[in-house]
């Protein structure tokens, strides 16, 4: 791993002071792309292992945010398919059951994980096909471009902007409806 | 710009992803429609609350350096299995000489005479190649060996040997005409010998 003639060691030196100023972002992306909250912390780190593996076909010029915002959305898409999880929702899990489930990586990690998402957004994002969910949250989270957010999802630049648009769409219905006891969004756009 | 193009265009447009010309058009356009204005003003406020609300929920420190330690291990465990390229490479030609060594001594117990003909054979050789590139070798030296005109000679004729020897191309794929038979090979025999 890392450049011809780098140490391991060099190169891990290197990954994580190339990863510092991208974790927040990606630990925040990776608990709204997952279905399942409690497994986020399960695909962040599989995801900075497996980025941590392929370092040495990273190539430097290239955006290390992109690359490593490529490799975490598969690794959540891998969870969120492992669960059989469809495009629209199949129930809902009232915050209070969260802490019920049984987490595969939770068992190890004794620190919280709660979502702190408004439940009207929260609610809204899994109204979302798993791809405008991508495409939404690469752009708000990721602040990726166009071009970036099409390779991270592999797909043409034309179909991120009609996922972006129909997903904004959608989070704006959502966010209208209940305006008067959010205030986040009255109907007017206000 | 009409309204619906700038409805089109409007989510690009506050997402910075147009050229600098169709970014002019539309500002104009939103400065002028009204309508065009407010609707740009609210996708703004959307996005902006949005982003501010995803934005909640900051890096967890045990988490991180729970997989920052993990990748530290991965990186040792892999320094530990892997040797360096370097090292690798001078341990594989130390290997290698020291097999060719005992090769060579096996074979000088067996048959010390069978090795020394073959060492023979080798100086030979050598002593040919030299005398041939050594155009200005005093006539004195080069007793015994053949001349270097001599060698040219054999040369042009493992040339011209190898010329007959090699198949005819094939013209009709070329597209050219095909090459005439060569000579035989006592004629160019007369033509190149110069001693």
């Amino acid at each position: 791993m890392g450049n011809m003639g780098e140490t391991p060691t060099a190169a891990a030196d290197r990954f994580l002071a190339l990863l510092k100023p991208v974790e927040r972002d990606l630990e925040r992306y990776c608990r709204r792309l997952s279905w399942e909250p409690a497994e986020a912390a399960d695909v962040l780190q599989n995801a900075v292992l497996r980025a941590f593996a392929a370092f040495d076909r990273y190539q430097e010029d290239a955006s290390f945010r992109a690359w490593i915002f490529k490799i975490a959305t598969r690794e959540a898409f891998a969870m969120n398919r492992r669960h059989a999880r469809i495009a629209r929702f199949e129930f809902q899990i009232e915050p209070e059951e969260l802490a019920d489930l049984p987490g595969p990586g939770l068992a190890e990690s004794p620190e919280p994980f709660q979502d702190t998402l408004e439940p009207s957004l929260a609610a809204g994002l899994r109204t979302l096909t798993d791809t405008e969910r991508a495409v939404l949250l690469l752009r708000a989270i990721g602040e990726l471009r166009y071009r970036e957010i099409s390779e991270t999802l592999g797909i043409p630049i034309g179909s991120v902007m009609g996922n972006l648009s129909r997903a904004r769409q959608k989070m704006r219905a959502r966010l209208a409806r209940p305006a008067p006891q959010t205030e986040l969004l009255k109907e007017d756009g206000s | 710009m009409n309204c619906d193009e700038f409805q089109t265009l409007l989510g690009p447009y506050l997402d910075s992803e147009l050229d600098a010309r169709t970014t002019l058009e539309v500002s104009r356009h939103r400065q002028t429609c009204p309508k065009c204005a407010r609707l740009a003003a609210g996708e703004e406020l959307l996005e902006a609350r949005l982003k501010t609300a995803l934005a909640r929920g900051g890096r967890t420190p045990e988490l991180w350096e729970r997989i920052e330690r993990a990748v530290v291990t991965s990186a040792q465990r892999t320094a530990r299995t892997e040797p360096s390229a370097k090292v690798s490479a001078l341990d594989s030609l130390q290997r290698s000489l020291l097999a060719l060594l005992a090769l060579f001594r096996a074979g000088w117990r067996r048959s010390p005479r069978a090795w020394a003909g073959l060492a023979t054979v080798w100086l030979a050789i050598l002593a040919l190649r030299f005398a041939a590139g050594s155009a200005d070798a005093p006539p004195a030296a080069l007793q015994g060996a053949p001349a270097p005109s001599a060698i040219r000679f054999a040369l042009e004729q493992k040339h011209i040997l190898m010329a007959d020897l090699a198949p005819a191309p094939d013209a009709a794929a070329a597209g050219k005409t095909s090459t005439p038979a060569p000579s035989p090979r006592s004629d160019r025999l007369g033509q190149t010998r110069n001693t």
